[in-house]
């Protein structure tokens, strides 16, 4: 009963909130400091009013100081088959508060949200951004949508956004007690409000003044420090199916079930096909393998997401017919070549992209995870393949799913598991050159660079392109004045850990300039670090996503008669982010160049940024160091 | 650049068998045999063989003429890179009612595999095609190849019916692979006259017109039709190059305008005006020269705007700010207004043509010489300077007359100081129109160069810590530029902040910024430094450069060729002036010998030039590019200049400690 009243008190509190006006005046300096936007006051109701029927109600004022801050301020609202937009209204108030117009669906734009790599998707979306002329302003959004599911409940993240603050946000859920929720809260301090209202159990969670964030460059997984509250019904309904889950087993038992199980047949002449190509393969691994190169040469990336949510992978027997299908369609079609030959496999979901994001092992939930990848649980020797890509090797995840956990369906449950990963020591690019220093400063000579494990796939790209377009590539990676390619070549070694080595010859034209009898050498040619910012008043960890060494050997000739005057002899750092060591010495005619950099992956407290910084600039400033010659 | 062609009704070429389409699935032992390399050094794919023909049929249920389009294409797919050619987007337009619809039929589709010496065609699956909504304009028709291969070669083909006469396909000869035929045939009754214009450099190999006796039949007459066929063959793949204006400039395609109806009473419709008839239509258009008219939308705001002001130029300043201020760009382009000034004004929102048509009427109401220009936006393309082409033109801005002077003046961005229009302006040549005197023709260029200025004057200390005032001025797009950067930050300080860990090397102990809001003054950036110039690791000799203020760094034009102009918009000039005081017990070994280059014909210069006085260093660096636009032929001049830039800027300056006597 208290609860309650407790409840229906900030019921009326924030009504009393709604009307009052957006004066900027009402703002703490807090709240205003490096804010591009400030949201005043933003209210999300989720009312779950059956597993068919969830009503999604959001009241959001957003005051806008600047340009940057627009962006922030712009409406967008995603709908489909399963998600119908109910209404949406607002208002523009000025810096004083007072309303200077208002809007309705009509001024929305409306649009197909086919993204740019999908042929096609049943997506739509509408968007809207006031037109105001000058700052601050004020948007208010009061929008309804109703969700046809509740295996997807929308989460709420308040201060998500970069450079905005939040002066106040709060999120209710409405349910059926008798129902049984899941709730996973993150950053977020106590317990919610709960009460009861019409026999309908209420939760709600609220924050106020959260100052703006800035966006700080090495940050960590944002998981890890936006607030974050996430519900996930046990019984749902999603698309004409009903299931129940609590946990990942659960959630992958249902998966499997109700949309993997039943697409994987083949057509008889691709099972005889399949079983002749293996039957002189020794091992499953080398069967799989085969496969493997089948799926590469048959098949080809194309995303077409059609109802269910694109959850459901396209059947085996339509890849097999077009040729092509999305990350779900392949990986179930690779499977369904594999169970020609009775090799058990897992599909598994992952959040891919280059920052390594886990699937949350403690909370399940089917909103997790942007991609599929397919496990093969060889007897000590898990296998795991990409099976979108046309050039990527047997048994390599490259950076866009190393080491992080992923969700697999078995037909017995689900499991999180986690994929390979590469250390700094053995993700390598070790570059050997032989070069001449000109007369007229001009550099000349070959170079070959091995690239492994964790950086193997560096130069793929490169090294698929050919003549002109290749040409154009390699300057982008070698970013050097009047420099040329010739001999131009790409060797893949794919037995054990994956290797690209790359050979060149290359012509460095007056690369290095003399004045006053001195030859200035810029010694460390293809390998120069970049300055790390700085940033004042960190908060947030430092965070190095991924380990790797890097090995530059230059060996120069030099013409008769000159002489090392200068430059760095040997270097030294050492440091918790890595280790890098660089020596410039002559021998005879010979200039001899060795750097190697070792960076660790890692996470480190907020405080260690401006070592971090110091260290990565210490290291741009050595290798840009000249090495002075001087002309005998 | 642009070629007109004659269409000869009167020259009967004998039938060419290039007019007809190639047969749908046969393949040639050529376009089996054609490889990667034998096009060129990096496409993966190629069209091997197009042929598009449209003509005019009248529909007798609706009453109106329409025109069919028909296409066929079969692309070969060298290697699996050339799968993404392998997705066909076919656009399909309607107008804002919706009701005239393009409608698209008869589309077939196949894969062509040649396995174990046969050719094995996999025909496309009908539910494969997809139809997306991407406007209420526009509808895609997509969809993609099944059963590919390395090697494979496709082929589709559809057919298209337009309501939209004035809108005769553009025929792209030239696309992003290469082509190694392409025909289009045009039969078009004689009762429609259309100028015909080929862009591009390539040569035509086929080109010839016929009559077609009776080919159109229109209220049970039947009409002769010309039929025209144009071919060219080994079209080279595009591909595009920075600094470059819209690629529709330069790839090689026939455009259509109608220019004449002759109807069935004999009377003639001129579709393609002249000049003059195109400014009557303009001055009378209620959305274009209606608005211009309304200067009494203005009669109760300018006492108030004009307060003040001393003569005509302040007059217009003063005006265009008020526009500048008031009305807010709605991100939509058009020559035309949409809502109409006077809503425009109270809504404080507009598109181009409401801004812009505003800003001409309220200086015509402030008393001054005034006139619309319109102009076609660099993304947009050139326009065709031989017709009127009223649907070239995206844009429209202001012309203010003051004395022998005039400004063009662009409302839109808030930022834009007065008489500078945006870089997206700056493109070829705009048409003014006066509401009382013939239409002419603009240049478009920027009216001021875009220049920076650094100057430094510092101290360095023993311990390589420099340390002194550094002022940063900028005008032109420069200024514009970190104006735009400056909208994104609440204050200065912000913004100070910003630029002091943008430099990682160089921080700033006090700043200060002048000019914010003086729109037509310079920006001036002021901050006191300290930069570690060199690390003093006891060595008697010391190295440290003098070019770490703007910095060229890295060449801008790193192409082996060129095939198309580099434009950059506008003339470019900056500047480095440092007056550094040396440590007491150091002398000066060597500095970097002087520099000073040009480009022919007066377009562009670079000096660099250092001096030592006792203790005191002084160094200057000038690099101008005097021209908005270099031509090809001038590629490898510009890449020599700023290659012997970045040589130049490698050079150190020597120093010695002398021991103390």
């Amino acid at each position: 009963m208290r609860n309650m009243i407790c409840l229906l008190a900030l019921l009326l509190v924030s009504q009393a909130r709604g009307q009052s006006d957006y004066a900027v005046g009402h703002l703490t300096d807090v709240l205003k400091n490096r804010a591009d936007a400030v949201v005043r006051h933003e209210t999300i109701n989720v009312d779950m009013q059956s597993p068919t029927r969830v009503r999604y109600a959001v009241k959001r004022a957003i005051t806008v100081f600047n340009r940057a801050g627009e962006a922030k301020a712009r409406l967008v609202l995603h709908y489909d088959k399963s998600t119908a937009i109910k209404r949406i209204a607002g208002r523009v108030f000025d810096a004083n508060g007072f309303q200077t117009g208002k809007f309705s669906q009509r001024d929305f734009r409306d649009e197909s949200a086919v993204s740019s790599v999908s042929l096609y998707e049943d997506s739509r979306r509408k968007h809207f951004l006031p037109s105001v002329t000058s700052y601050p302003f004020t948007v208010e959004y009061d929008f309804e949508v109703e969700l046809k599911q509740n295996l997807i409940i929308p989460a709420w993240r308040p201060n998500a956004h970069s450079d905005v603050a939040v002066e106040h946000s709060e999120y209710t859920f409405v349910y059926d007690p008798a129902e049984q929720v899941r709730i996973r809260t993150a950053n977020y301090e106590g317990a919610p409000e709960s009460g009861m209202v019409d026999g309908r159990k209420v939760l709600s969670w609220r924050v106020n003044n959260m100052p703006a964030r800035r966006q700080e460059p090495y940050g960590p997984d944002p998981e890890t420090y936006v607030t974050t509250v996430r519900i996930a019904p046990v019984e749902f309904s999603y698309y004409k199916h009903k299931g129940r889950y609590t946990d990942w087993n659960e959630l992958g038992h249902w998966m499997y079930g109700a949309l993997l199980s039943d697409g994987r047949t083949l057509p008889a002449p691709t099972v005889q096909e399949v079983r002749s190509l293996v039957a002189e393969a020794a091992s499953d691994k080398e069967k799989a393998r085969i496969l493997y190169d089948y799926l590469q040469r048959k098949t080809r990336y194309v995303s077409v997401q059609i109802g269910i949510g694109g959850f459901k992978p396209m059947p085996a027997s339509e890849v097999d017919r077009l040729g092509y299908g999305d990350c779900k369609a392949l990986v179930n079609y690779m499977q369904a070549l594999l169970d020609v030959v009775d090799i058990p496999s897992y599909y598994c979901v992952v959040q891919a992209g280059n920052a390594k994001r886990d699937i949350q092992a403690d909370f399940a939930g089917m909103e997790q995870g942007n991609h599929v990848i397919l496990c093969i649980p060889f007897a000590n020797d898990t296998t795991w393949l990409e099976c979108t890509s046309q050039r990527i090797p047997f048994g390599y995840l490259g950076t866009f799913t190393d080491d992080r956990t992923v969700w697999a369906c078995t037909p017995e449950g689900g499991r999180v598991l986690r994929t390979p990963g590469f250390n700094a020591e053995e993700s390598t690019q070790v570059r050997q050159a032989v070069l001449t220093l000109g007369a007229d400063g001009t550099v000349a000579g070959s170079v070959k660079t091995v690239f492994s494990a964790g950086q193997y796939d560096n130069h793929l790209e490169i090294a698929g392109t050919s003549g002109q377009e290749q040409l154009k590539l390699l300057k982008e990676a070698y970013d050097i004045d009047h420099i040329t390619f010739s001999n131009i070549a790409y060797d893949k070694r794919l037995d054990g850990q994956p290797e690209l080595e790359e050979t060149f010859e290359v012509n460095l034209d007056r690369y290095a300039p003399e004045n006053d009898g001195q030859v200035f050498l810029v010694t460390n040619v293809f390998n120069r670090r970049g300055m790390v910012p700085e940033v004042k008043n960190r908060t947030l960890p430092l965070y190095i996503n991924r380990g790797y060494t890097d090995e530059d050997q230059l060996n120069y000739t030099l013409p008769e008669g000159y002489l090392l005057i200068s430059g760095p002899t040997a270097m030294e750092l050492d440091s918790p982010f890595g280790r890098y060591e660089t020596t410039v010495r002559q021998e005879g005619n010979q200039l001899l160049v060795y750097r190697r950099l070792t960076v660790y992956g890692g996470t480190f407290a907020s405080e260690k940024y401006e070592a971090f910084r110091e260290f990565m600039n210490r290291i741009a400033v050595l290798d840009n160091q000249k090495s002075v010659l001087a002309r005998r | 650049m642009k070629t007109c062609l004659t269409i000869a009704f009167w020259a009967l070429f004998p039938f060419s068998l290039l007019a007809q389409d190639f047969k749908f699935g046969s393949l040639m032992p050529e376009d089996i045999k054609l490889a990667k390399y034998d096009l060129d050094s990096f496409s993966n794919a190629a069209v091997l063989n197009e042929y598009g023909r449209a003509f005019m049929v009248y529909n007798d249920t609706k009453g109106m003429t329409e025109i069919m389009f028909e296409h066929h294409v079969r692309i070969k797919l060298f290697n699996r890179d050339g799968y993404k050619h392998a997705e066909v987007v076919i656009p399909i337009y309607k107008n804002e009612t919706g009701e005239h619809v393009e409608t698209i039929s008869d589309l077939q589709a196949v894969t062509l595999n040649v396995v174990d010496g046969r050719i094995v065609s996999v025909p496309l699956d009908k539910n494969q095609v997809f139809k997306e909504n991407v406007s209420k304009y526009r509808t895609d028709v997509k969809f993609t190849f099944p059963d590919l291969q390395e090697g494979s070669i496709v082929e589709y083909s559809y057919r298209l019916l337009s309501p939209h006469i004035f809108n005769f396909r553009t025929w792209q000869l030239q696309e992003d692979i290469p082509k190694v035929n392409s025909t289009y045939v045009a039969v078009i009754p004689s009762m429609y006259n259309y100028n015909v214009i080929l862009r591009g450099p390539y040569p035509l190999t086929t080109n010839n017109a016929k009559v077609n006796r009776g080919g159109f039949r229109i209220a049970g007459k039947d009409i002769d039709c010309s039929q025209m066929t144009w071919g060219m063959q080994h079209i080279p793949a595009f591909v595009a190059e920075d600094y470059m204006t819209a690629a529709s400039n330069f790839k090689s395609a026939i455009y259509f305008e109608l220019s004449d109806i002759y109807r069935l009473n004999g009377s003639n419709i001129k579709i393609t005006k002249d000049w003059k008839d195109v400014d009557r239509e303009l001055t009378t258009n209620t959305d274009f020269g209606g608005q211009l008219k309304r200067e009494q939308v203005f009669k109760d705001v300018l006492p108030a705007v004009l307060a003040g002001t001393a003569n005509e130029l302040d007059r217009a300043k003063a005006v265009y700010r008020y526009i500048q201020q008031h009305i807010r760009w709605n991100r939509y382009l058009g020559k035309y207004s949409e809502n109409g000034i006077k809503n425009a004004l109270e809504r404080r929102s507009g598109n181009i043509g409401d801004i812009n048509l505003a800003l001409v009427t309220g200086l015509t109401a402030a008393g001054l010489e005034a006139e619309a220009v319109m102009l076609s936006t660099r993304d947009n393309g050139l326009v065709n300077s031989l017709h009127p082409v009223l649907s070239d033109f995206n844009y429209v801005v202001a012309k203010v007359n003051i004395g022998n002077a005039y400004y063009l003046l662009d409302a839109s961005d808030p930022l834009l100081p007065f008489g500078l229009l945006p870089l997206h302006c700056i493109n070829g040549q705009g048409r003014a129109v006066p509401l009382k005197r013939p239409s002419y023709w603009i240049d478009l260029v920027a009216a001021q160069p875009s220049r920076t200025q650094y100057t430094l004057s510092a101290e360095l200390q023993p311990d390589g810590v420099l340390k002194g005032n550094l002022t940063a001025s900028a005008s032109g797009y420069a200024a514009l530029h970190k104006r735009r950067e400056l909208a994104h930050y609440n204050t200065v300080d912000e913004y100070i902040e910003m630029v002091d860990e943008r430099w990682p090397n160089i921080s700033i102990t006090h700043g200060d910024i002048r000019g914010v809001d003086s729109l037509d003054q310079l920006l001036t950036e002021i901050y006191d430094i300290e930069m570690k110039l060199y690390d003093e690791t006891g060595q008697p000799t010391l190295f440290f450069n003098p070019f770490f203020l703007n910095r060229v760094g890295k060449n801008p034009f790193n192409l082996d060729e060129r095939t198309y102009p580099v434009d950059m918009g506008a003339a470019r000039e900056d500047r480095v002036v440092m007056n550094i005081r040396l440590p007491d017990n150091y002398e000066v070994v060597s500095m970097p010998d002087d520099r000073n280059m040009a480009l022919e014909d007066n377009g562009g210069r670079y000096i660099g030039q250092i001096r030592r006085d006792g203790n005191m260093l002084s160094f200057q660096q000038l690099l101008s590019l005097n021209r908005p636009m270099y031509t090809p032929e001038h590629y490898f001049s510009l890449k020599e200049f700023f290659g012997r830039i970045i040589q130049h800027e490698k050079v150190d300056v020597v120093l010695r400690k002398v021991e103390a006597r």
